[in-house]
Formats: C-alpha cells, sequence, structure tokens
C-alpha cells in the first residue's frame, strides 16, 4: 500500500511531499524502513532515525498502524521559538 | 474565549506584541506578562542574515493549546493566554514568536510565561533553517520529540 509523506525541515530536500509504499497493515517502523533509501540518497539517514511521525493531530509510536493513501508527517527535531 | 493560539504567515501579517497584551487583559487582570522572540544576527559564530520558519501548522498549533492548558491547571483557571509563531522567512530584528500571559497576580503571569516558551522550544513541530551571510544555509539541530503507539 502507498503511504504519504508531507516532508518538514531537513527532508524538504525531498520535496513537499513523496509516496512510500510499504506492506499492508504496515506500521510507522515499517514506514520508516521503507524510508531509508530516500534518507540515503539525500544523506538523511541518521535524521531519519532520530525523526518521528505524525497524523494531523498526534505523534505517532514505532507501532502504530499505517493505513492505505493516510497523509502523515516526518517530524525531525525540533526547533521553533 | 481566554486563549488565542495560532500560526501565523509573516509575510502577510507580521506578529504584534501589542496585540498580545491586548488580548490577555481583563478587568480581574493585575499583570500581563511579555515574551517576544526576535531573530539575532549571529549563532554560534556564525553570521546570520535571515532565518526560514517551516511549521506543521495543525500539530503545532493544538500542541500550542495543550501547553496553555497545562499551564492554566499549574497556575490558575484565570489566566489569559496568547501564542502566536511565526511562519516563513524572517529578517533580523523580525519577530518570530509572542507570548503572552495575563493573571490577576505577577508570580502565575511570570511563570505561566515561562513555561509557554520552554514547552514550546522543545514540543511544537517548527524548524528553523538559518541563512547566513557567506550564502550558505543550514537546519539549526534540535529536540527529538515523543511518540505515542
Amino acid at each position: 500500500m502507498i503511504v504519504k509523506v508531507q516532508m518538514f525541515g531537513a527532508f524538504r530536500v525531498l520535496g513537499d511531499q513523496i509516496e512510500v509504499k510499504i506492506k499492508e497493515g504496515g506500521s510507522v517502523s515499517d514506514l520508516r524502513d521503507s524510508m531509508l533509501q530516500y534518507a540515503q540518497n539525500a544523506d538523511l539517514s541518521e535524521l531519519l532515525r532520530v525523526s518521528k511521525f505524525a497524523n494531523q493531530s498526534s505523534v505517532l509510536g514505532e507501532g502504530a498502524i499505517c493505513s492505505s493513501g493516510e497523509v502523515l508527517a516526518i517530524l525531525p527535531p525540533v526547533s521553533g521559538g | 474565549m481566554n486563549t488565542n493560539v495560532e500560526v501565523r504567515e509573516f509575510d502577510s501579517n507580521p506578529l504584534d506584541a501589542a496585540e498580545a497584551l491586548s488580548f490577555v487583559d481583563a478587568a480581574g487582570n493585575g499583570a500581563g506578562s511579555l515574551f517576544v522572540g526576535v531573530v539575532r544576527n549571529l549563532n554560534q559564530g556564525r553570521k546570520v542574515r535571515a532565518v526560514s520558519y517551516d511549521v506543521f501548522a495543525p500539530l503545532a498549533e493544538q500542541g500550542f493549546a495543550e501547553i496553555c492548558s497545562e499551564a492554566r491547571q499549574k497556575w490558575g483557571d484565570d489566566l489569559r493566554f496568547y501564542v502566536a509563531h511565526a511562519k516563513g522567512r524572517l529578517q533580523v530584528g523580525d519577530i518570530s514568536i509572542v507570548l503572552a500571559a495575563g493573571s490577576p497576580h505577577r508570580a502565575e503571569a511570570f511563570a505561566a510565561c515561562r513555561y509557554l516558551i520552554e514547552e514550546i522550544k522543545t514540543r511544537s513541530p517548527i524548524w528553523k533553517q538559518e541563512h547566513y551571510m557567506d550564502g550558505d544555509s543550514d537546519w539549526v539541530k534540535g529536540h527529538a520529540l515523543c511518540g505515542h503507539d
């Protein structure tokens, strides 16, 4: 299945949003693994490791299950204020 | 309504400290505490000419409201809060964040305002890209977020 991921911070170098293929019923952990190829190409592997994923209302844990077509966001370490 | 939280496009509507203090004012309040964050011209020895703020707005605004709720639990239901964070490219001297806390007494206003900025800096989905005088740019290293299953 396809999960759409909005890019933020340093991940913007990959575009505003990418589509990532993961197994049916896959988790955030699976999504992270599938994103590794994109991250490696942009030298963002380490940043991917310490980043979180979120939906529109909450930051998700590694075990959270993704849905086909869902739009998530990748959140690298934050630096606002 | 006793709380205002927002992410604002800087180009169309710059932040305004007076607006924040006006919002938290109330007849029963004897104190208004204000924090204004401004883009500075130097960071870790590098001369900065501008900063771009990237924000995941829906989650940021929800988080601002949660932090205000936490502050109200700590320092009183009668506190009023204003939180606004800029999004977009800001020049040195531009305002990136404005916070205000209004309270009957100064101790609670000071404490709550400090709590808001410290929590926002470590919990809000906001990213800062510095643009340097030498033409280089870099994303500022920050705090990792916590997630829940």
